[in-house]
């Protein structure tokens, strides 16, 4: 973390943990489930509501690159024994997803709640719950890290 | 200079803010001065020509490093006119240099962080009311 900006990153964390704590300021649905430095947090992320995904829970990693805000994090949906990632045209079964806004659309302005609730609006609006077109070319060959991956970005109607 | 002030005498409001500053940061060695009282005689507070709903000029944070304008940016120790605030065309504000370090790197694209467009500096104008 380049030191200096790591200030802000402290803020976000309390102020998600303030929100948390008060039922009518939290972000529906999206709880933190794990901050224990600042490189790494976990999010439970579920749409309420009608949905595809009804019931169902998904937990979100988010990792910081030391240049945060300045770089956007990299963040993923948890794939283990326990949590699945969900179906969706953006997101591989290795939980990478492809969003515009953590790569080519990112802005220092944007913070880690703001990422937890566009993915949340992403699967609040899906459609159709399949996998992206060449899921296992990609999951063959992808990198650990989502962030190394050049992603082509199709828009919301995909 | 785009600064509001309640008063005119800003150097003596920096006279004041600057020893402050110096009697803390010293203080954990043989500097031993103890502020048993002060006087101020003026703030100062950044124009960003944004009023609150009472017409007041409105407290705001930097979008990129979320301290207030009043305050400086993460890298630098004293707020004033060495951090100062920078316009765009488009109407957004930020530490300079916060808007710098992102213009700076290949991701910003040289675009606002708040709504993508191209960035330009703008020329400051202050509000007549406040000169």
């Amino acid at each position: 973390m380049s030191v200096v900006y790591s200030r802000r990153l402290k803020k976000e964390l309390q102020e998600i943990q303030i929100e948390q704590a008060d039922p009518a300021k939290r972000a529906a649905g999206i709880q933190l489930l794990q901050a224990e430095d600042l490189k790494t947090w976990y999010f439970s992320i579920e749409v309420l509501g009608e949905s595809l995904y009804k019931n169902e829970v998904f937990h979100l990693m988010v990792r910081f690159d030391p240049e945060y805000p300045f770089k956007s994090p990299a963040v993923q949906f948890v794939v283990s024994d326990k949590v699945k990632p969900p179906v969706h045209p953006h997101v591989y079964t290795n939980g990478h997803i492809c969003a515009s806004i953590l790569g080519d659309d990112w802005s220092p302005t944007l913070s880690v709640m703001a990422i937890c609730i566009t993915i949340q609006s992403m699967l609040a609006s899906c459609k159709k719950k399949e996998l992206p077109e060449g899921n296992d070319d990609y999951v063959r060959t992808a990198p650990d890290n989502p962030k190394k991956t050049r992603f082509v970005y199709h828009g919301d109607s995909v | 200079m785009s600064r509001t002030q309640t008063q005119t005498n800003a150097s003596c409001v920096y006279g004041v803010w600057y020893s402050l500053l110096f009697c803390f940061s010293n203080n954990s060695r043989s500097m031993k001065v103890i502020v048993k009282q002060w006087h101020a005689i003026a703030q100062w507070q950044w124009d960003t020509g944004k009023t609150d709903e009472n017409g007041d000029p409105e407290e705001d944070v930097c979008g990129i490093c979320r301290v207030p304008f009043e305050g400086c940016c993460p890298t630098c120790k004293v707020p004033g006119d060495d951090c100062p605030l920078i316009w765009g065309e488009c109407s957004h504000v930020f530490h300079m240099h916060c808007l710098l370090k992102w213009i700076g790197t290949a991701a910003s694209k040289q675009q606002c962080p708040m709504d993508r467009r191209l960035w330009v500096t703008a020329e400051r104008k202050v509000a007549a009311s406040h000169s």
